[in-house]
């Protein structure tokens, strides 16, 4: 009996220490670490992989600078980047490595709003600042004021969208179709949906699908048909939008199709087919045509082979603001670099940045039509509207 | 003292639990360390949960998480929105928490006898079938839920299970599972698992012994339910896929079907592994799968399977070797026959 | 009325699908007795076999009907190998195992299959546009739109179906898997080689789901490594709700789920997911042994 009590003891230690001995480096006072968050694996892996190559152009950038100025130092700064597999419990433990065995000062992430919000509570607690680069969704920032985004919210969004159609488009009866297992699509499906109706629109479906693993849409899509709308937005992620809109085209709906920042992939077009994404809309927080984005975007397609998505634009930014917090920071914690980062006014590839009280990026949404295969820039609406 | 020797658990886990907690107040541990441990103590009350249905009554559940699911979100909501245990203070919270979690199991043990009870009557794998659904369809119902959050999920959950409290219902659950094996109830289990159709005609009441193994099983669930959601502070019906079920049977099954230490390891085991493969970078899944097919050939009882840690034998001796060695045999044989009837 | 004609063409059409993943599903279990979990994968496999053939020999080409038979079919029998050889490596060792072993190492497989295919970077994180293997033309039977390539899709299925129920009925391999599924001890003590049938039914399971997969992007030209995860389970589901081990209840399964489907979420798209499960669990609880199974005797 006593012998067993006397194992299980140095069992159980030896496992814990087994697993504490796995890191923990030492910060050197001339180097910092920072973290990100993403989902390199799981079914939005792509995004992980658009996040990770944002990441090395920064780092690129900061080579080449020698590290990044402090007051005339130069600081390296190591980037230290972990999967959170889509899963929240996942990414809370991501955060929690990043801040206990790395001691970053500040992470950039995770992509997802649930996973930001899982997350966020951890660096909240820790006096960590997190931004997310397209953690759209509302509540995100309302976990704590550690916690900022680096993209538009899915309100406004949706608020821009259903604006651009009634009154730009002059567009009366619209239909929706989207997936009510996802928080981002379901909460623009809502914005979309309240602010058609505010405007005097009328929606003529709102139809549903559940999870990103639903390929066959014809049963709502035959609804949409027989509301005959003049258009259909489509808030969705990116395993879905190329089957739905091919769906749309091949039942014989004509109708315009609306989008989101989702849509925003540089292989877009290409996935989902010339002639059926021709003529479409979306909004999103970046337009790679923009003057102000053309070095990042060379620099990005030269380094990743591809155009910079809407994730990796705002992962880049993301980055930046933090860096550039850190160069203001009066000191360097995570307290400081989160005062640091509400004083942001800093000039980026998708225009001037400053943050609301709220940490929402104060930003125009911009509205993108797809010529030729390529999305083109139409114009933009900003939030004081 | 004699109930002590034979429940050494109790005194046991305490134990590595005041380790723990002094080398985290001695920052030899850190947060990091913490939360994987707070999350394989949540993953163990599943994994011994689900070891109550197919480890020791031989049935077949695949889509457990969809009890914890209930569990969760019952809990939550009876600590978030009935009574928004956040503003109370702290020895309310501790009562309240504990309400909420027993509410989380109750409400998880009344979908598991609903489902239970029209299912387990009949022999096969149809247990398999309506878990796997279960799940999906509480999915469906939460996503639509306005009160729980629906799509957006449920935040400002309070944080109120800690290190201890995950270690207090751990402990009880190890303790009520092996109290159980010992049981007249629990031996009728294993009799259920070994060969139904002997255990009938032995006069055992399978359909009422597999019911109340399942339903247990669902209550203890719902409680592991009630500690993710205290510890996360954040819910979405995708946590509970379909995914989530078959870690639990992955940690079950890797670890030792039917043995409580089995369970235990595995899911400790297995919880930490993605986490220090973490330096792999994106091939770490990769490793992941690959050992995990390594551990099931080499180990096809699983690591632990057929064996106890020695403070957690059966207290009663004797019956512990049952099954393992000749269990499969005869279970093969068995469907052998069943194949012929059904095959044309 | 012409809505329900309507939505019947489009469960037929995705219930195709599934109906040729059960078979392989089916015959998988009626043998060994194992829930495959990687079995959705083989699909995956199997479309991005197709992906890659097509794309390395016959790049920006209009593929006629022979040439693309031709590219399924080589892709079938690409996955059916890799199927053999799953089998052989990680199935195998455990077949005298419980079932459940077995179905644990076939989520490692899958698990390992789908991030490995992740990680490597000609296959990666990007989704890839399936090829048009055949160009798809739209008409009306009165108000009913049909497309032809799904039609195509519903009657090879069915070809596929009928010629792989001639196999298992009249042909000596056939005969063997029969004979193996009612008792592996006593067909090998009759000179049935085992292991041979095994292999021949996990290549055949392997390259249907190819096929399936095939035909699935073909519809559905998305490809991502996860694709497979969930159509897996679905087809599980439709071989149970047939009757498992058996064919046409596999086949009769698939189109249930598939019309089930579509039907419910044309009502009630909110809860559709859900519904379609519950009218499966249903339909099993008042028949349990599945629409074509016979009831199980079971002896000591």
């Amino acid at each position: 009996m006593k012998k067993f009590v006397l194992l299980m003891v140095v069992l159980s230690l030896s496992l814990v220490m087994g697993i504490s001995a796995v890191s923990a480096e030492k910060t050197i006072p001339d180097e910092i670490n920072l973290g990100m968050i993403s989902t390199i694996s799981g079914s939005q892996a792509i995004d992980g992989q658009n996040m990770t190559d944002a990441i090395k152009l920064v780092q690129k950038e900061l080579e080449e600078n020698g590290g990044l100025d402090v007051d005339g130092k130069k600081v390296k700064i190591n980037w230290i980047i972990e999967d959170c597999e889509a899963k929240p419990e996942i990414a809370v433990n991501a955060a929690q490595k990043l801040i206990e065995q790395d001691g970053v000062l500040a992470i950039v992430g995770p992509n997802n709003s649930g996973d930001t919000i899982a997350s966020a509570e951890i660096s909240q607690a820790a006096k960590i600042p997190q931004i997310t680069n397209t953690g759209t969704n509302e509540a995100v920032t309302k976990v704590g004021d550690y916690v900022f985004r680096a993209c538009i919210i899915d309100p406004f969004q949706g608020k821009v969208v259903a604006q651009f159609a009634y009154e730009n488009l002059g567009l009366r009866k619209t239909a929706v179709i989207y997936d009510n297992a996802d928080t981002y699509s379901a909460g623009l499906d809502k914005a979309f949906v309240d602010a058609f109706v505010a405007l005097g629109g009328e929606v003529v479906a709102n139809e549903a699908f559940s999870g990103a693993d639903v390929k066959d849409f014809s049963a709502q899509l035959i609804n949409i048909k027989n509301a005959n709308p003049e258009a259909v937005f489509v808030p969705a992620h990116i395993d879905n939008i190329p089957l739905i809109l091919q769906q749309i085209r091949g039942m014989g709906i004509e109708a315009t199709l609306l989008g989101c920042d989702s849509w925003d992939y540089a292989a877009m077009p290409e996935l989902v087919g010339l002639d059926v994404i021709e003529g479409a809309y979306y909004v999103t927080g970046f337009s790679p045509d923009a003057e102000t984005a053309a070095d990042f975007v060379k620099a990005f397609t030269d380094l990743a082979g591809y155009r910079p998505s809407f994730c990796s634009a705002m992962a880049y930014e993301a980055a930046h603001i933090v860096l550039n917090a850190i160069q203001n920071a009066e000191t360097i914690d995570g307290t400081g670099i989160r005062d640091a980062m509400m004083k942001t006014e800093l000039d980026l590839p998708s225009g001037h940045v400053t943050f609301d009280e709220f940490r929402n990026p104060i930003k125009s949404g911009i509205i993108l039509q797809v010529r030729n295969g390529v999305a083109q820039y139409v114009g933009s609406v900003s939030p004081s509207k | 003292m004699n109930w002590l020797r034979k429940n050494s658990e109790v005194i046991i886990l305490p134990l590595i639990y005041v380790v723990i907690f002094l080398l985290q107040k001695n920052k030899i541990l850190n947060n990091y360390i913490i939360q994987i441990i707070m999350l394989a103590g949540v993953n163990i009350i599943m994994t011994l949960s689900l070891n109550l249905v197919n480890g020791m009554t031989g049935q077949n559940s695949i889509g457990h998480a969809g009890f914890m699911a209930v569990g969760a979100y019952v809990s939550a909501l009876f600590s978030k929105i009935i009574f928004s245990a956040a503003t109370m203070p702290p020895a309310l919270q501790t009562v309240f928490f504990l309400l909420a979690t027993i509410a989380g199991g109750i409400g998880a043990a009344i979908f598991g006898f609903l489902i239970g009870m029209p299912t387990l009557r009949l022999k096969g794998d149809y247990l398999a079938i309506v878990t796997l659904g279960f799940g999906e369809v509480i999915r469906s119902i939460i996503r639509i839920t306005p009160t729980v959050g629906a799509a957006r999920g449920l935040t400002g959950i309070p944080k109120l299970a800690s290190l201890f409290w995950i270690f207090v219902f751990v402990t009880i659950t190890i303790y009520v599972c092996r109290n159980y094996m010992d049981s007249a109830y629990g031996r009728g289990c294993l009799a259920i698992r070994d060969n139904e159709v002997a255990a009938d005609t032995m006069g055992i009441n399978t359909s009422k012994y597999k019911v109340q193994a399942f339903v247990t099983s669902a209550f203890i669930a719902g409680i592991a339910g009630s500690m993710y959601a205290h510890t996360l502070r954040y819910l979405h019906p995708d946590v509970f896929s379909y995914t989530k079920s078959t870690d639990f049977l992955v940690y079950l099954y890797a670890g030792g079907v039917g043995s409580i230490s089995g369970s235990i390891l595995g899911a400790f085991v297995l919880t930490a592994l993605p986490e220090i493969l973490r330096f792999m970078n994106e091939w770490r899944l990769v490793i992941y799968g690959g050992l995990l097919v390594v551990i099931i050939l080499f180990r096809p009882v699983g690591m632990f399977g057929g064996k106890e840690f020695a403070f957690l034998k059966l207290k009663t001796g004797g019956i512990r070797h049952i099954g393992f060695s000749n269990l499969f045999q005869r279970k093969s044989k068995k469907t052998a026959v069943a194949n012929e009837e059904i095959s044309q | 009325m012409e809505k329900f004609i309507q939505l019947l063409v489009y469960g037929l059409q995705l219930g195709s699908i599934y109906a040729l993943l059960a078979i392989g599903y089916t015959m998988v279990f009626g043998i060994i007795r194992m829930i495959n979990m990687a079995h959705g994968d083989f699909l995956m496999m199997g479309s991005y076999a197709v992906f890659f053939i097509v794309s390395l020999f016959f790049a920006d080409q209009m593929l006629g009907p022979a040439i693309a038979l031709f590219v399924i079919l080589a892709s079938a029998s690409i996955t059916g190998f890799i199927g053999v050889g799953v089998e052989r490596i990680a199935y195998k060792p455990l077949r005298n195992r419980p079932k459940i072993s077995s179905m644990i190492a076939a989520i490692g497989v899958s698990l390992f299959t789908q991030n490995f295919f992740r990680a490597i970077p000609f296959i990666g994180p990007n989704p890839r546009t399936f090829p048009k293997l055949l160009k798809d033309v739209l008409f009306f039977v009165g108000p009913i739109q049909l497309s032809l390539v799904r039609i195509v899709v519903i009657i090879l299925s069915i070809v596929i179906m009928s010629v792989l129920y001639f196999i298992i009925m009249k042909t000596t391999i056939g005969m063997e898997m029969r004979a193996a599924s009612c008792d592996k001890d006593a067909s090998s003590l009759m000179g049935v080689n085992v292991n041979r049938v095994i292999s021949a039914t996990f290549f055949i399971g392997a390259g249907l789901a190819a096929i399936s997969g095939a035909f699935y992007a073909n519809n559905y030209p998305v490809l991502t490594v996860t694709m497979g995860a969930t159509l897996g389970n679905k087809a599980f589901i439709a071989a149970v709700i047939g009757g498992i081990g058996d064919i046409r209840g596999a086949v009769l399964g698939g189109f249930i789920m598939g019309v089930i489907e579509i039907m419910i979420s044309s009502v009630y798209s909110e809860l559709a997911y859900g519904i379609s499960f519950v009218v499966l669990i249903i339909i099993l609880l008042l028949k349990p042994e599945g629409l074509l199974g016979k009831p199980m005797i079971e002896k000591v």
